[in-house]
């Protein structure tokens, strides 16, 4: 059965089985941004950036995605946005530092496999920070 | 035999009991729930006066209980019915109180019930016991015990001996009841819209998005909050109010195309409240059209344009959200005035949602054997030259049973049913002769 468009819990619930916390927010079903990538290109930052900005705002660990565009945008591009962030968000804004993953990557954590075997050196967006925190599980 | 059976016990039924009941014509009004009174008692104010609504439903429920013409049976429902116009058997199934006509209304048995459960009167925001009366002014002032949720400890009983009185009889059970009457007036209201299929307003999962009626409750002087207008997710006072107009109403995805026909003024009515309440509040209503047809109606809605400073917008919003800590809502519109997307902060919203056709109405079709419309509303032989009769000769309807309307069109119509019904046994029983 799909999830609910304007609720979707599908993601929170196998995050769950993980043993993560997860919290509903507003800008949850907000964008990536990505579909206006290739027509415009400032835009489609705009968006992603709002979107990180706001997750961490809410003080989160980190961000989970199960689609390689959204990974792309949030991970990939998150020092590119973090370059003209002021600009993007036309305020004077601090640069984001929001861990990115695959949902996939939380679960090969979670089974115990080692971060270098799920290619988090790989991933772009300060993943580091929160490995000791995942480690330490959830009696943290 | 002249009598007159009355299905539901809101202001349609009360209308058309007390007008029969005037004529010198039994009636029979049988009232589904435990007390009459229906939708209008829940009510805080009526549009366009800002009347105080039970002020003006209470004497008349006390009339409908005293007058010895019309005899009461709450908590019953009609079953079975056979017969035509004049002499129609009706069978009505007499749910068990548990509580018996001795009893007084005193209260002692609630204070001492361990059992809280949400109360259906106050929509649920505020609690009652497992033995109660829904409201302080119900008829019969007789409480009844929710078998459902007692755990049959007998303090009730006890309290009960205490008082020097026995009404409570856990024994009791169902009966069912044969009335021959003359006619029968059908008035079951109507029911609303819940909205399942608007997940964007977020009814379901944000405590501070309310429906009309919730509302209605909160800012009661009677209501479970005493009529301070807070918000459920904190109990903080809330100031800025968002009314979302034709919520399932008006639209032909969600199956209710209809326009409900009274929630552009009950809005206005609330929002002119929120501001009697809270000077500093601010109110927005977000509207498709303002359909306020009636007689002072425009008057209405212009003095809270004007007067009250009630901000009026074009449009429908497209989503809200709620702030994870501090339950904080945002609305998303456009004014499709200015074609400009904006948000707008609020610490409620209330959704003004679609009257829709009571589920029961199906069955009480089948049973009176008269038509419904596609709506599942009670449908009428004809809207212009017979629009309260039904395709049964003796069986006419009057209030929100077949379609939304306000409460003095309900009234208005309660009286003409109750004048065809008596018109009814006039001919009938000169035929007799």
């Amino acid at each position: 059965m799909p999830d609910k468009a304007e609720h979707p819990e599908k993601l929170d619930t196998l995050l769950k089985a993980l043993g993560a916390g997860t919290m509903d927010y507003p800008e949850k079903t907000d964008c990536c941004g990505s579909m206006l990538a290739s027509t415009a290109a400032s835009t489609t930052l705009t968006i992603t950036a709002e979107k990180l900005k706001a997750v961490e705002g809410y003080g989160f660990d980190g961000l989970v995605t199960t689609c390689p565009f959204c990974f792309q945008m949030f991970d990939g591009r998150q020092e590119e946005i973090n370059d003209m962030i002021d600009f993007l968000l036309d305020t004077d804004s601090d640069e984001v530092e929001l861990p990115v993953f695959y949902y996939t990557q939380l679960l090969g954590l979670a089974m115990g496999l080692k971060p270098d075997r799920l290619g988090l050196q790989l991933n772009m967006s300060p993943v580091d920070r929160i490995l000791d925190k995942i480690e330490e599980g959830p009696n943290r | 035999m002249n009598s007159v059976m009355v299905i539901g016990g809101g202001i349609s039924g009360i209308q058309a009991s007390l007008d029969l009941a005037d004529r010198g014509i039994k009636v029979y009004l049988v009232e589904r729930s435990t007390s009459i009174g229906g939708t209008m008692a829940q009510l805080d104010k009526t549009f366009p006066t800002l009347d105080c609504s039970i002020c003006i439903l209470g004497p008349k429920m006390v009339e409908v209980d005293q007058n010895p013409n019309i005899e009461l049976l709450t908590y019953s429902e009609v079953t079975k019915v056979d017969g035509a116009a004049g002499n129609f058997r009706v069978t009505v199934h007499r749910k068990p109180r548990y509580v018996g006509e001795s009893c007084n209304g005193c209260g002692e048995c609630a204070k001492t019930c361990p059992i809280e459960v949400p109360n259906e009167y106050d929509e649920g925001l505020g609690t009652r016991k497992a033995i109660y009366v829904p409201f302080p002014q119900a008829i019969p002032l007789r409480y009844t015990i929710d078998r459902d949720v007692c755990v049959e400890c007998y303090r009730c009983v006890e309290a009960c001996t205490g008082q020097g009185n026995d009404a409570i009889d856990f024994n009791m059970t169902a009966e069912d009841v044969e009335l021959n009457v003359s006619a029968i007036i059908v008035a079951t209201g109507m029911d609303r819209y819940i909205p399942w299929n608007l997940g964007e307003y977020g009814y379901f999962q944000y405590p501070n998005v309310l429906d009309a009626l919730e509302f209605e409750r909160l800012i009661c002087a009677s209501g479970p909050t005493g009529g301070n207008l807070v918000r459920p997710f904190d109990g903080k006072p809330a100031h800025k109010i968002v009314f979302v107009q034709c919520v399932g109403s008006r639209s032909q995805r969600l199956g209710v195309p209809y326009c409900s026909s009274v929630c552009c003024m009950y809005a206005t009515k609330e929002a002119i409240l929120v501001r009697e309440h809270d000077p500093d509040s601010v109110v927005t209503i977000f509207y498709i059209d303002l359909k306020v047809f009636g007689q002072g109606f425009q008057d209405f809605v212009d003095r809270a344009r004007d007067q009250w400073g009630v901000e009026y917008i074009r449009g429908r919003p497209g989503e809200v959200r709620e702030h994870p800590y501090t339950g904080d809502l945002t609305v998303w519109y456009e004014d499709t005035d200015t074609g400009i997307v904006s948000k707008k902060e609020a610490d409620l919203v209330v959704l003004c949602t679609a009257m829709i056709a009571r589920p029961g109405n199906t069955k009480l079709a089948e049973i009176l054997g008269v038509e419904l419309d596609e709506y599942k509303f009670f449908k009428v032989k004809d809207p212009l030259s017979s629009p309260v009769e039904t395709n049964v000769p003796g069986i006419y309807v009057c209030g929100c049973c077949h379609g939304p309307r306000d409460i003095p069109e309900s009234v208005a119509e309660a009286s003409g049913t109750a004048a065809m019904a008596a018109e009814l046994i006039e001919v009938t029983s000169k035929e007799d002769r």
